[in-house]
């Protein structure tokens, strides 16, 4: 396929913006890293440009305090991915000032899976952590209203849990 | 009034659904009353949820595709198909012929358009305006006419694949878009003369459910519900996506952040998404639709990737995970409607039961959305 001028064009320009934004992030980055040090684990910032941190998950509250206090305005979700030995609680923010995000993941132990609650900074982590408490069990200490939401209050069992099951799970034959 | 003493009315709770009258879904709400007002509103969801996240670790990535349109917001599948489509090109790393970004656009923003149409009908049902519900239903069915013609659905279109798109437009396909988008904007002064213009409407609408800028950024609201209040925030201009910066369009703001604002921002959206169609009509190149080199049974390095749009009600997003085999090890849906239904209890406090209802119109959610 040949590339028209003005396709040409658009290409560099988007390769501009893409790389004011990873300066951005990295500005954004290097600010966390003086706020918080030794904390950081892990610390990276792929292609895509988002500011990928992990942590401790004692440090979890403090970082997500500086992460606020970075001007990171906008909470995008809060989940749980469940790596079969362990747990991994994921926020990801960004902030509309500097069009930067940042994707914080921390350990949980499987079984006992606790967290401080951050509904208190962002509102909309209120839902959230409902969410992720109904599918997988993560305990948020201090929230207000610690309720299942999406599953009815008397089910059993958290089923975005990878070892969840029920008389209503069929295994699927292996196609492949 | 006899034995009536001030002092002994209590709140009271009232029952609302799990069904709405009109077609936001399957929702309850439990709302606490003083009189008429609104103390306390707690809305239950979860009557629609059916685990897409979970019955997505079970497919292979193609597999998917289908259930975004069916358990996601089945209002505005279009956006469902790409969100997910996109993120497992960025996950794979796949590039999507040109003619297939147009085409994407294209369909995405006709049904954007009918989906807007649909929510500024049903809050005409919300507020007793039911010929208002009936005009902008005529016009959505032409647009979903031309979807249907498309992608063979009216509203499960399951247009989109990873690498690009199904099928090609048919014969004569563009100039039926242009005509029909002509005659759907030539509506727009038809309805702010039946409807928005009207002052029993603005009785209903102004300074009702208010959302401050501050807050509107704070509690996640997206789309229409964030430039109602003033918020100049578009993921189609700021973070651009797809080919989103070849355009030229505007962004409509309130100023209010109430209902009427919010309703305002929607009717003129009409106008800017048949704009975009029309430029990408014109430059529409031609090629390929599809990225040949998809593997059919596609097993991606392990990974991450999360992709966000900007879809009619607000901020869409998708995370994939990968462990290296041919199923997701997660999926995670970011759903505006869930964001949405859960500023409820913010900003209907204060207000009377029957303006609630229409503030929860205004936040147009979807509940397939927010329950998944």
């Amino acid at each position: 396929m040949n590339d028209s001028p003005e396709t040409k064009q658009a290409r560099a320009e988007q390769a501009r913006t893409e790389q004011a934004r990873t300066e951005q992030a990295r500005a954004l980055l290097d600010s966390l890293r003086g706020d918080l040090g030794q904390e950081l684990l892990d610390a990276a910032i792929p292609e895509d440009g988002t500011v990928k941190i992990r942590i401790e998950i004692q440090q979890y509250r403090r970082t997500v305090e500086a992460l606020h206090a970075h001007g990171l305005d906008r909470l995008e979700f809060i989940t749980c991915v469940d790596r079969r030995t362990y747990l991994e609680l994921l926020v990801q923010a960004y902030s509309m000032k500097m069009r930067a995000t940042v994707r914080l993941t921390s350990r949980l132990e499987r079984g006992a899976a606790q967290a401080p609650t951050i509904s208190d900074l962002w509102p909309s982590a209120n839902w959230e952590e409902r969410e992720v408490y109904d599918q997988f069990g993560v305990h948020f200490v201090g929230h207000p209203d610690l309720r299942r939401i999406l599953n009815p209050d008397r089910w059993i069992g958290h089923p975005l849990l990878k070892d969840y099951t029920d008389d209503a799970v069929v295994e699927r034959p292996d196609y492949f | 009034m006899t034995g009536h003493k001030a002092e002994e009315v209590q709140d009271f709770l009232i029952n609302i659904g799990p069904q709405h009258p009109a077609t936001h879904g399957v929702l309850r709400l439990v709302a606490k009353l003083d009189g008429e007002e609104v103390v306390a509103v707690d809305p239950r969801i979860g009557y629609m949820h059916r685990s897409l996240e979970k019955l997505a670790e079970k497919r292979t990535y193609h597999q998917v595709v289908p259930f975004t349109d069916r358990t996601m917001d089945y209002v505005s599948s279009m956006f469902n198909n790409w969100v997910y489509c996109g993120a497992a090109e960025k996950l794979m790393d796949i590039e999507v012929p040109e003619r297939a970004e147009y085409l994407r656009v294209i369909v995405a923003e006709i049904n954007r358009m009918a989906s807007h149409l649909l929510s500024l009908g049903s809050i005409g049902i919300d507020t007793g305006a039911t010929t208002y519900f009936v005009w902008c239903f005529a016009a959505r069915e032409k647009l979903v006419k031309l979807l249907e013609d498309i992608s063979g659905a009216r509203l499960t279109y399951c247009y989109m694949r990873i690498g690009g798109v199904i099928d090609d437009t048919p014969e004569g396909w563009a100039d039926k878009v242009r005509v029909t988008l002509e005659e759907v904007v030539g509506e727009i002064p038809r309805y702010r003369r039946l409807f928005h213009d009207n002052f029993i409407w603005k009785m209903r609408s102004r300074d009702i459910g208010i959302l401050t800028p501050e807050e509107a950024v704070k509690l996640g609201a997206g789309g229409p519900c964030l430039r109602g209040s003033g918020v100049n925030w578009d993921l189609r201009r700021d973070m651009p996506y797809s080919i989103y910066e070849r355009f030229d369009f505007e962004v409509p703001l309130g100023s209010r952040g109430d209902v009427y604002d919010r309703m305002e921002c929607r009717l003129e959206e009409l106008r800017q998404s048949a704009r975009i169609v029309e430029q990408a009509l014109d430059d529409l190149p031609e090629g390929p639709i599809l990225n040949s080199r998809v593997p059919r049974i596609p097993a991606p390095d392990a990974g991450e990737a999360y992709m966000r749009i900007e879809s009619p009600r607000g901020e869409l997003g998708c995370y994939l995970v990968s462990d290296g085999s041919y199923q997701p090890l997660r999926m995670k849906i970011r759903a505006p409607s869930f964001v949405h239904i859960g500023m409820l209890p913010h900003i209907s406090v204060g207000y009377t039961l029957s303006d609630m209802i229409n503030i929860l119109g205004s936040l147009d959610p979807v509940l397939g959305d927010s329950d998944r």
